[in-house]
C-alpha cells in the first residue's frame, strides 16, 4: 500500500506545504504566469509563421492559393510550445535534460491560480473557471445563433459567417466545455473521495490543464482566420478544402485532444492506485465510478481523434492523401475515425452527470443509494458498449446498408446499461422524503431532461426514423436534451453543492432557485420547439428556413435568450456570495456521510491530517446505528488498515 | 512502496518481488491502453483505405522486403535485451543492467538507421498516393516512438549514475521494458501491413 501515515508536520512524498508567495523576495509578476505565457505564445506563433513561408512559399500548391497552410499550421504549433514554455510547464524535463532538478514553489494567494501549480485542488478550481470561461463564450455563440434564425429571411449574417458561428458553438461546447467536466471535478473532488492527498501525477496534471487553456486559444483563433465550414464534426473531403480556420480546428482538436488523454490517464491511475485503505471498489462513491468510467474513455477513445486530426493536418500541409479519393484515400476514413472517437465522447459528457446526481440523491432524500452496484455496472456497461455503436452516426453517409441493423442493435442496447442508472435513481427517490433545496432541483431536472433525451435516442437509432430525419433540428434538439439537460443541469448543481466544501462559503439559496427556475423551463422551451421545427424538416447548420416555421423558431430564440440570462443571475450569484458579501458556511451544510465532507472546508494543502482507514459506503442514512464512514485518526494504523481491508492489506 | 523478497536460486543475490504494482508500472500499462488506440487508428485508416485502392501496394511501389525484415528481428531482439537487463536489475546487477540497457540502444538506432535510410531511398513518396501516405506516417510514428523510448533510456542512464538505492530506479526500467516491448509488438504488426500483405 502506498499510504503516507505521519502527520503532515513536512512535505509528505510529493505533497509539500505551501510557502509564503515569492512577494516577499521580488514582485508577483516577476516569474512565469499567464502573461508570460502569452507571451511566449505570440512569440512562437510569430517563428512558426515565419519558419512556414520560408519552407513552403515555393510550393507549387501555396503560390496563388493565397494561404499558407504550412506556415499557419507551424505558427499554431510553436505558438502551443511557446505558451507551456511561457507558463513554465516545460521547466521541469528540461532540467532534467541538464542533470539539475527543477522543484517549483508552491505558493499561497490568488497569484497560484495563474502559474503552473502542481496541486490538485488548485488545478481543479482553474479547471472550474476555465470551464466556465468555456461554456459561456459556447453559449454566446448560440445566441448569435438564435438571433439570425429569428426571421427566415432577412439576414444578420451570410451563409458563410452564420456557418462559422454554428461550427464554433459546436466545437467550444462539444471539445471543451461538456467534455472535461472531469478537470474541475475530478482533479479537486476525487482524491478527497478516495481518501488521499494528491494526484497520482502531479506534473502531468498541471500540463493537461495548460494543454487544454492553449487549445481554447488555438479553436478560437478560427475566427479571425475565417472560420471553418464544417460544423463540429469536421467531415472530409470538405475538411481538406476549406481554408485557413480549418487549421484551427485541426490543430485545437489535437492539443485539446492531448490534455484529455493525460487527464484521463491521471486520474485513472489515481483511482487505482490512491485509494485510502478500506475504500475498497464496493465502497467507493457512485461519483468516482462514473469518473473511472469517463478517465479510461478519455484515455482509449482520444488517440483515434488524435490520428484522424494528424492525418488532417498532413493532407492540408503535406499533400498525404488520406481523405483524397483521387489518389486512393477516402474521406470515409475521416467519418469512421472522428466517430469512433465521438461516440465514447458522447458518454464522456453523460456519465459524469450521472455520477453526479448519484452521489447527490441519498443526501438530500436520507435514503441509501438503491442498486449501488447495478449503477456502477451500469456505468461500466455504458463505456463498454459506447465503442460499439458509432456507425450509428454514418447511416445515412455510405455505410453498407447490410451493417445497419447490426449498429441499430447495439445502440439499442446501450439503452439497457443506461436503464439501470435511471433505475437507481428512481429507486432512491421512492417514498423519500425530499429536500427541495438547488442541487437536489438541479439533480430532479436531469431525470426529466434525460428522459427525453433519451427516449428520442431510441427513436433515432431505428434506422426508418433516422433516415428521414437526419441532419434535422430534431437530432440537435435530441443532443442537446442529453448533453445540456443532462450534463450541464449536473454540473450546475455540483457548483451549488460543492461550493460550500471547495471556498468554505455557500451561494445564495434564493438566487440559486431563481437560476434554477429560469434555466430549467427556457431550457425546455428552447428546444422542445425545436423538436418539432426538426420533424417539419427544418435543416440544421442552415441559416433560412420555411417561412411557416418562424412562429416555433422564435419561441425557441425568445426562450434562448432568456435561458442564457439564466446564468447572468448565476454569475451575479457566484460574485455576490464568494466575494462580496460572503457567509461562511457550515461544516457539513448538506449532511453528507461522504468522506470529502469528513474534513475541513476548505480543506487543508495536505486534505487529510492523517490518511483515513475507510470503514463503509457513504450511503449508510436512515439507519438506526449510523456506520461511521472512515476512521480518521486511527490509533494504530497498519491493524486499522488490515481489519478495513478484510484481512489482507 | 514495499517490497517483499523471496529467495528463488539459492547462491545469486535475491530477486525483488513487488506485493503490488509500483505506480508507475500502473501508469504505463494504461498509457500503454492509449498508444494502442492510437496505434489502431492507423491500422484502421491502414485497411479502410487499402479496400478503396486497388492494385495494393499501388503499381510503382518497390519495397526491399528482406532487408526490413532483417531490421525487424533485430529490433525483436532488442526486447530479449532489455528483458534480460531488467533482470538483473531486479538481482541487483546495476553494472550488467547498464550494460545490457546499452547493446538495447545499440539495436534500436540501428533500427533506426535502417528507417532513415528507407525514407531518403523510397521512391514511393508521401504525396504520390494514398499508400505512400500510410508509409510514411505508420512508420514515422513508429520511429518516433522507438526515438522516444531510446530517449528514456539515456535518462535511465543518466539517473544511474548516482549512487545505488534508488528506490524508484527499478520501476523504472519495469516501465520502460514495458513501453519497449509494446513499440517492438506494434512493430511486427506494423511490418506485416506495410511489407508483407499482399
Amino acid at each position: 500500500m502506498t499510504v503516507e501515515i505521519a502527520p503532515p508536520t513536512s512535505g509528505v512524498g510529493e505533497v509539500r506545504p505551501p510557502t509564503r508567495g515569492p512577494a516577499s523576495r521580488r514582485p508577483a509578476w516577476f516569474g512565469q504566469h499567464v502573461g508570460t505565457a502569452l507571451v511566449g505564445m505570440v512569440a512562437g506563433y510569430a517563428l512558426g509563421h515565419w519558419i512556414g513561408n520560408v519552407i513552403a512559399s515555393g510550393y507549387a500548391h501555396v503560390q496563388g492559393s493565397g494561404e499558407n497552410d504550412v506556415a499557419i499550421v507551424l505558427g499554431m504549433v510553436l505558438g502551443v510550445l511557446g505558451w507551456l514554455a511561457g507558463i513554465g510547464a516545460l521547466n521541469y524535463p528540461l532540467a532534467k535534460l541538464v542533470g539539475r532538478d527543477s522543484v517549483p514553489r508552491e505558493t499561497t494567494g490568488w497569484t497560484r491560480y495563474f502559474r503552473y501549480n502542481l496541486t490538485h485542488k488548485v488545478v481543479g478550481m482553474q479547471y472550474l473557471i476555465m470551464v466556465l470561461v468555456f461554456l459561456f463564450t459556447g453559449g454566446l455563440l448560440a445566441m448569435a445563433i438564435r438571433t439570425e434564425l429569428l426571421s427566415p429571411t432577412s439576414h444578420i449574417y451570410g451563409p458563410g459567417t452564420y456557418i462559422s458561428i454554428v461550427s464554433e458553438h459546436g466545437t467550444v461546447m462539444m471539445m471543451m466545455a461538456s467534455s472535461m467536466v472531469l478537470g474541475p471535478l475530478g482533479n479537486y473532488l476525487v482524491p478527497l473521495m478516495i481518501g488521499s492527498r494528491r494526484m497520482a501525477f502531479p506534473r502531468v496534471e498541471a500540463f493537461s490543464f495548460w494543454c487544454f487553456t492553449a487549445g481554447y486559444f488555438v479553436i478560437l483563433s478560427a475566427l479571425p482566420l475565417g472560420g471553418f465550414p464544417t460544423g463540429w464534426t469536421g467531415y472530409a473531403p470538405l475538411q481538406t478544402e476549406a481554408t485557413a480556420g480549418m487549421d484551427s480546428y485541426l490543430v485545437g482538436f489535437l492539443v485539446v485532444g492531448t490534455g484529455m488523454v493525460l487527464a484521463g490517464f491521471n486520474i485513472v491511475v489515481t483511482i487505482i492506485h490512491y485509494r485510502a485503505p478500506g475504500m475498497t471498489w464496493g465502497r467507493m462513491p457512485i461519483f468516482v465510478w462514473s469518473i473511472l468510467v469517463t478517465g479510461v474513455l478519455l484515455a482509449t477513445a482520444t488517440p483515434t481523434l488524435a490520428v484522424a486530426c494528424l492525418f488532417g493536418i498532413l493532407d492540408r500541409t503535406a499533400q498525404t492523401a488520406f481523405y483524397v479519393n483521387e489518389h486512393g484515400g477516402s474521406s470515409y476514413l475521416w467519418e469512421n475515425l472522428f466517430w469512433f472517437f465521438g461516440h465514447p465522447e458522447v458518454y464522456i459528457m453523460a456519465l459524469p452527470g450521472f455520477g453526479i446526481v448519484g452521489e447527490m440523491l441519498p443526501v438530500f432524500t436520507r435514503k441509501p443509494l438503491f442498486a449501488y452496484k447495478v449503477g456502477a455496472a451500469g456505468m461500466v456497461g455504458v463505456g463498454l458498449l459506447s465503442y460499439f455503436v458509432w456507425q450509428h452516426h454514418l447511416f445515412q453517409s455510405g455505410i453498407n446498408p447490410d451493417m445497419r441493423p447490426l449498429y441499430m442493435l447495439t445502440t439499442e442496447l446501450i439503452s439497457i446499461p443506461t436503464g439501470f442508472i435511471f433505475l437507481v435513481g428512481l429507486g432512491t427517490l421512492y417514498k423519500a422524503k425530499m429536500r427541495f433545496e438547488v442541487p437536489m432541483l438541479f439533480c430532479l431536472a436531469l431525470y426529466f431532461n434525460f428522459l427525453i433525451g433519451g427516449i428520442t435516442g431510441v427513436f433515432l437509432s431505428d434506422v426508418p426514423v433516422d433516415v428521414t430525419v437526419h441532419g434535422g433540428f430534431f437530432v440537435l434538439s435530441h443532443f442537446h436534451y442529453t448533453i445540456m439537460g443532462g450534463l450541464v443541469f449536473a454540473f450546475f448543481g455540483a457548483v451549488y453543492y460543492w461550493t460550500p466544501k471547495i471556498t468554505g462559503k455557500t451561494l445564495n439559496q434564493r438566487l440559486g432557485k431563481i437560476h434554477f427556475w429560469m434555466m430549467f423551463v427556457f431550457f425546455n422551451l428552447t428546444f422542445f420547439p425545436l423538436f418539432l421545427v426538426g420533424l417539419f424538416d427544418q435543416p440544421r447548420r442552415v441559416f433560412e428556413y420555411a417561412k411557416n416555421l418562424q412562429t416555433l423558431n422564435d419561441v425557441a430564440s425568445v426562450s434562448a435568450f432568456l435561458l442564457g440570462s439564466s446564468f447572468l443571475v448565476f454569475v451575479a450569484n457566484f460574485v455576490w456570495s464568494l466575494w462580496i458579501d460572503p457567509k461562511r458556511a457550515p461544516a457539513n451544510p448538506w449532511g453528507s456521510n461522504g468522506l470529502e465532507w469528513q474534513t475541513a472546508s476548505p480543506p487543508a494543502w495536505y486534505n487529510f491530517e492523517r490518511i483515513p482507514v475507510v470503514l463503509a459506503d457513504p450511503y449508510h442514512y436512515s439507519e438506526p446505528t449510523e456506520v461511521p464512514v472512515a476512521d480518521l485518526a486511527p490509533t494504530n494504523f497498519a491493524d486499522a488498515a488490515a481489519a478495513a481491508n478484510g484481512g489482507g492489506a | 512502496m514495499s517490497q517483499a523478497i523471496s529467495v528463488q536460486q539459492p547462491g545469486r543475490p535475491a530477486r525483488v518481488v513487488h506485493d503490488r504494482p509500483p505506480m508507475l508500472a500502473v501508469g504505463v500499462m494504461i498509457w500503454l491502453g492509449s498508444e494502442l488506440m492510437f496505434f489502431s487508428g492507423l491500422f484502421a485508416a491502414y485497411f479502410t483505405i487499402r479496400a478503396n485502392d486497388h492494385p495494393w501496394p499501388p503499381v510503382g511501389t518497390h519495397l526491399d522486403v528482406v532487408q526490413a525484415g532483417i531490421f525487424t528481428a533485430i529490433l525483436v531482439s532488442s526486447s530479449f535485451t532489455m528483458q534480460y537487463a531488467v533482470f538483473l536489475e531486479e538481482r541487483f546487477d546495476r553494472q550488467g543492467a547498464r550494460r545490457w540497457i546499452a547493446a538495447t540502444m545499440v539495436l534500436g538506432f540501428m533500427f533506426l538507421g535502417n528507417q532513415f535510410y528507407e525514407w531518403v531511398t523510397q521512391t514511393t513518396r508521401w504525396n504520390t498516393n494514398a499508400y505512400g501516405s500510410l508509409f510514411y506516417i505508420m512508420s514515422g510514428l513508429h520511429g518516433l516512438h522507438v526515438f522516444i523510448g531510446l530517449v528514456a533510456m539515456i535518462f535511465l542512464l543518466g539517473r544511474m549514475k548516482g549512487p545505488a538505492g534508488d528506490p524508484g530506479e527499478l520501476a523504472v526500467f519495469q516501465g520502460i521494458s514495458y513501453y519497449w516491448h509494446f513499440v517492438d509488438i506494434v512493430w511486427i504488426g506494423l511490418y506485416s501491413c506495410l511489407f508483407l500483405l499482399k
